[in-house]
């Protein structure tokens, strides 16, 4: 497929949208007196220029015989004055989420930095002190356990999720039910 | 003939709105004639009838699409001299024919113009809305260009391309409509 730009096919359509241009001015009158005796020279040696007169006098003459479209409503219709301010407010918007969430994004970053895995392995090893002296001492039911992880599931939203993140949480809690009784 | 001469006021607004309207353009109105017609009294001959015909079926023509009736009208009356030149002499033609083809032509106008009308009604609707409205404000409502740039604070060019792109689609509609 040939891609390459054709500069003779776009001045000719420049010069068509140009013609059409002029014939469009001087059937709604909207031509200076210099252009338009100018346009009225041209029009008794070009042919085209007449086929394009005729052309949109046909269809201008014909808008005059049918009833007007509706009106556009004002925030419908292309309107620079609401544009750009709409325009202003959307990038203040987007700037201010950019600076609001940076040092969210921070924090976020120094807390997973701060999750070392120091602050891990004393979680991990409260969890297995107080799991091994649940299975050594069983002072607690078995429902009372059931029901405490039933709260917690539904607290974290998935009582489907065995084994998650927050079994050790759950364990903990457990731990300290144990100890404070 | 017996109808006024353009040059002549009369007590009508909308008679001498077109008047001005036919003297603004006449010039127009003669080289485009003259290009189509060789004779430079068939030219006046059409240019006649042109005014005839705004003077009898001009009134109800929006301000804005009177230069194009005008035109339109010229380029019929031009068609058919041609037509008339091609059956019989024209002098004869003009006295024997002129009033029973005038009647007959214009019954299948009104017929075109009646088909016509829909077909641009339809494509009226399908324009794009910006377009729409600068047609609607350019034709209906008789709105300059600037001034509608300036309702719909656009710039100029954008107002005038709007309404050129709104034409040419209009056109290409009814001309893909008219193919067999």
């Amino acid at each position: 497929m040939n891609t390459e730009p054709n500069p003779g096919k776009a001045n000719s359509t420049a010069m068509e949208e140009a013609v059409r241009q002029r014939c469009l001015l001087y059937l709604l009158g909207e031509l200076s007196h210099e252009q338009e005796a100018a346009f009225e020279a041209e029009l008794q040696k070009s042919v085209d220029l007449q086929a394009e007169l005729i052309s949109q006098s046909e269809v201008i003459a014909g808008l005059s015989t049918i009833q007007p479209p509706a009106v556009v409503a004002p925030m419908a219709a292309s309107n620079w004055s609401m544009r750009v301010p709409m325009s202003v407010a959307a990038i203040a918007a987007t700037v201010m989420i950019a600076i609001l969430c940076w040092p969210s994004k921070q924090v976020q970053r120094s807390l997973v930095v701060d999750a070392t895995p120091e602050s891990l392995l004393i979680a991990h090893a409260w969890a297995e002190e107080v799991a091994a002296g649940l299975s050594a001492s069983n002072l607690v039911g078995d429902s009372e356990i059931y029901e405490e992880s039933e709260r917690l599931d539904a607290f974290a939203g998935n009582g489907q999720n065995e084994g998650s993140s927050l079994d050790w949480i759950l364990t903990a809690i457990e731990a300290g039910a144990i100890s404070d009784g | 003939m017996s109808e006024t001469p353009p040059n002549s006021p009369s007590d009508d607004p909308i008679a001498n709105e077109w008047r001005e309207v036919f003297l603004a353009c006449e010039t127009g109105l003669r080289a485009f004639l003259s290009g189509r017609l060789s004779q430079s009294m068939d030219v006046e001959d059409c240019l006649q009838a042109v005014y005839v015909k705004m003077v009898e079926s001009g009134r109800d023509v929006l301000p804005a699409a009177r230069r194009a009736w005008l035109f339109r009208v010229a380029a019929n009356e031009a068609a058919g001299t041609w037509r008339r030149k091609a059956t019989t002499d024209r002098v004869l033609e003009k006295q024997a024919h002129y009033l029973s083809q005038v009647s007959e032509d214009d019954a299948a106008e009104k017929i075109i113009l009646s088909e016509t009308a829909e077909k641009l009604r339809q494509a009226l609707e399908q324009l794009p809305e910006a377009w729409r409205e600068v047609v609607r404000l350019r034709i209906y409502e008789n709105l300059t260009f600037q001034e509608i740039a300036d309702q719909l604070q656009i710039p100029l060019g954008t107002a005038l391309t709007q309404m050129r792109r709104a034409l040419q689609r209009l056109r290409s509609e009814i001309e893909f409509d008219e193919q067999p």
